[in-house]
Formats: structure tokens, sequence, C-alpha cells
């Protein structure tokens, strides 16, 4: 019976990662297109270039990243909540907090190495948001597996009492009972993405010739310039902003205490 | 439309330890049943056993229980779930507004259609007499509810489904008298629409709603019957103690 449910639990996770390999092939190209026709327009328009687009990158880059980030983390965490139990799951709770826990520069190093046969991939839009997908998907996961286990095994009970199916349950009582942590969770990525960025992408090889503004902020406060101050204050007023805005709104009682990125 | 309950020869063990013992009970369609005992007598593994959630939980369940003549073990755990309602100790609401709890049982079935959803929520209100107080309520965050309208909340969310038997785990025990009263009249009421077992903190709410209580200690049934007969002919001392108040 153990075996059987097993089998089940190993084809059910294989038929999920094919599922998500055929969603990303099939939407990346489409991505890509969007992209492509939003810088078109931007160009057009005599947006570019400038300042305006290196915040433009930065947030084509930010939302390729939260793009890609969000769905697959929350599938493997809801993958991890209905069928990892016990040893299993402390195993791979432990492998993927030490993985979040992988400082920036070394996953630029690993970056680095990885394209440095590919003279295209430096500076591509694609390389920084795939690089910072690795970097934050451990982060991403960890966070959203700890929101949805701090919902109390009472309101999964009442769903239940009510003759919901397990993933319903899930879908309609548990998710939504985390989402003030899950939308925390996700303005911390945010944050690591636009301030945390600048080891990894410099690493990669990406302050030229485009920019985003962690690595622009670089290059400028390296080549002296006043404009290096001005970005930084904007960037960290923004994250200041950010922080007094959101906290009250979506604070959370189960904060980790020991979390490296809590700074409030 | 109530049904009845019929339990005979239930054991119940959770990790080698005995939980329920030679229960024997039944509760005739359109009765309320009252389960009285102190805390850790099985009331609520009895609750859990019927809706089948205590197996869901490592509980190893034998014996017979019949609604309506069918067994509950023939029965898929969420249908039977359907048409058993359960109500908590504590009132969990869910995210969202009252309307979105009061139908909860409806959406998590599928039922998406607004007009449909809010219709059954006017219909089960005004069953319950409650829609005037609810009325106004509806979109209201669920988070904005005090203890009782919680609780009221949670009784119509499981009336919502139209069950045919409703079990209720000391349904009362958190809240201040009056409102315990409310609720009381409300479950005294609505008895000829489905049948109710419901778990009791005192023998006085025992005495006020059920046509028959069970008194239990330590995972069996020491005796039961009509509610009367057991309050001035009880035939064990530790009912007559708990009658008494020297338990409750």
């Amino acid at each position: 019976m153990e075996k059987r449910k097993l089998r089940n639990n190993i084809f059910l996770a294989v038929t999920i990662l094919l599922a998500l390999g055929a969603v990303a092939m099939l939407a990346l190209p489409l991505l890509r297109l969007a992209f492509d026709a939003v810088t078109a327009l931007l160009r057009s328009w005599g947006v570019l270039p400038g300042i305006e687009a290196v915040i433009v990158k930065t947030l084509q880059v930010l939302l390729l990243v939260l793009a890609l980030v969000l769905p697959i983390s929350l599938l493997i965490t809801l993958w991890m909540y209905e069928y990892l139990h016990g040893l299993a799951l402390g195993r791979v709770q432990r492998f993927l907090k030490g993985l979040s826990r992988v400082p920036a520069v070394l996953v630029g190093l690993l970056g680095n190495w990885l394209i440095s046969g590919n003279a295209q991939a430096h500076g591509s839009i694609w390389s920084m948001a795939a690089l910072l997908t690795v970097m934050c998907l451990p982060f991403m996961i960890s966070r959203v597996d700890a929101a949805l286990r701090a919902v109390p095994e009472k309101y999964r009970m009442a769903g239940e009492a009510l003759g919901g199916r397990r993933m319903a349950v899930l879908g309609l009582v548990v998710l939504p009972q985390a989402l003030p942590q899950i939308v925390r969770a996700c303005l911390r990525l945010v944050e690591r993405i636009l301030c945390e960025a600048t080891a990894l992408l410099t690493l990669m090889g990406a302050v030229m010739p485009d920019q985003v503004l962690a690595t622009e902020l670089f290059r400028l406060a390296w080549l002296g310039r006043e404009d290096a101050a001005v970005l930084a204050f904007g960037l960290a007023a923004l994250m200041i902003l950010l922080r007094l805005t959101t906290t009250r709104r979506w604070r959370s009682e189960g904060e980790e205490a020991n979390c490296r990125y809590n700074w409030w | 439309m109530p049904i009845q309950l019929v339990v005979e020869d239930l054991n119940a063990t959770l990790e080698d330890k005995v939980v329920l013992h030679d229960v024997a009970v039944t509760a005739q369609a359109g009765h309320v049943l009252a389960l009285m005992g102190k805390t850790g007598s099985g009331k609520s593994t009895f609750l859990r056993v019927i809706n089948r959630m205590a197996e869901q939980r490592g509980c190893v369940v034998s014996g017979r229980i019949m609604l309506d003549n069918s067994s509950i073990f023939m029965q898929e755990p969420n249908d039977l779930r359907r048409r058993v309602g359960m109500v908590f100790t504590e009132p969990v609401l869910f995210a969202g507004t009252v309307l979105h709890n009061i139908t909860a049982g409806l959406r998590l079935q599928g039922i998406r259609k607004k007009q449909a959803l809010e219709e059954r929520a006017e219909e089960t209100l005004r069953r319950m007499e409650i829609y005037k107080e609810f009325r106004d309520m509806l979109y209201t965050d669920s988070s904005r509810l005090t203890r009782g309208q919680a609780q009221l909340t949670c009784i119509a969310r499981a009336l919502a489904l139209r069950p045919g038997l409703l079990l209720l785990d000391e349904p009362t025990r958190l809240l201040d008298a009056m409102t315990s009263i409310k609720v009381e009249d409300m479950l005294f009421s609505l008895r000829k629409e489905c049948t109710m077992v419901v778990a009791v903190h005192s023998p006085q709410m025992a005495g006020r709603i059920a046509e028959e209580t069970a008194m239990m200690e330590d995972g069996t049934v020491l005796e039961w019957g009509r509610t009367s007969d057991l309050f001035y002919h009880p035939q064990h001392l530790h009912t007559e103690q708990f009658i008494s108040s020297r338990f409750a």
C-alpha cells in the first residue's frame, strides 16, 4: 500500500514537472515577444536610451523574475505541502534554507562560469532573469512553505468537515489564509532583486552594455559620478517607502526572527 | 431531511490506545442527542468518528455506524461530510466576507454562481431566523465578527449544505450566557430539519435542548436514554455526580 502510494506520488511529481516544462516552453517565447514589443514601443516614444532605459530594464527583469519565480515556487510548495512528510520534508526544508542563504556573489560566479562561452548572454535580460530566478527560488519556496505551514490545522479540518477535497481545501481555505504571508514574501523578493543583484549581475558581466539599476549604481560609483549618490538615495527611499507602506498592511506574526533579510 | 443515526459496537484506537470502547447509541431522525461527560471522555472523538475525520488522523475504527440504514464506511468520506455537517468548539472563520464563509461548503463543491450562493446564504439565515441580524453584514470581513456571530456563521456554513445530521462539538463553550441561550434556541428550532448530536459541556444544556442524552466516561457510554429519564433516574454514580454538577 505504502509502495503504491510512493509510486503514485513519484508519478504525480514527474507529471507536474513535465507539465511545468511544457508550460515554460510555450510561455517563454510569448513573454519574449511581449517584452520585445514593449521595448520597441518605448523606443518609439523616445524614452530609451538614458536612465529611463535602465529603469525600464530593471522593471523588465523584475517582472520576468516574478513571473518565473512565483508560479514555480507556488507549485513546488503545494507539492511539498501535500506529499512530503516527516524526515524527507525536514531534509528538503533544510536544503532549501541552506540554498536560500547562498551569497549572491557565489551565484554570480556560477553565472559567469555558465555563460562565459556565450558573448550574447552577457547583459541579456534572459540570462539575468534566469540567474536571479536561480538565486530567488529557494528563498521564495522556503517563505511560501513557511506561510502555508503557519496556517493552523483547524482551518484545514473545518474545510474538510464541509466535504471539500484536499486540493479544493488547499486552494480555497489554506491558501487565502496564507496570502498575507505570501504577499510579504513577494515584497521581500522584490527587495532582493532590486538590492542584492549588484554582485550577481556584475560578476556575470552584465555591467556593459546594458544595465539594471543595481549595476548602473555600481558603474556610476566606480566612475566617481554624482549620479550614483542620487540613484542610491532614490533606491534607498523606494525601499523604505515599500517597507513603511507594506509592513502594517501585511504584518505577520510568524516572521522569522533570525532571517538574514529581515532588517525592519 | 433529518436522518437516523444508529451506532453499535463501536471501537476506536489511536496509536494503540483505546479511545472508544463498545459505544452504542441511537439518535432518532429529527431528535437532538446530547453527549455528556468530562473532558477526555471521548465525546469529540465520537463525533469525528461519525464524519470519518478521525480515520483521516490515524484512528482505527471498527463497528457499525448506520445513517438511515446505510453504513458510513460504504460512503466516500467527502460525500458523507456533505450529509453530515460539523461545528467545532472554536469558531473557525475563513479569510473573506461573511457570505464567503456561509457558502464555503458550496464553493468547495465547485459552485461559483454568485446569485446561487447569495440565495442559499439567505435561505439558510432565514431558516436559522437570524437573517435580519446578518442581512447587512453579508459583505463584512469575517474578522470583524464577535465570537457569538462567528459561531452562528459557522453553524450557518454547516447548514448551508442542508445536512441530514449535524454534529456539534461543545458549540457554546466559548460563548457568553446570552449568546449561548440564543444558539441553543436556534438549534432547538432547527431539530426538525436535521438530526443533531451535540457534545455538551454542561448538563443544563443537555436538559434544555436534547430529547436523548448519553453519558460518556473513558471512551464508553455509561448509559443513555431519554433526557428526562436520565436526569431523574440516573443508573450510574458518575451520571448522578455529573448532573448534580460535581464534575461540571
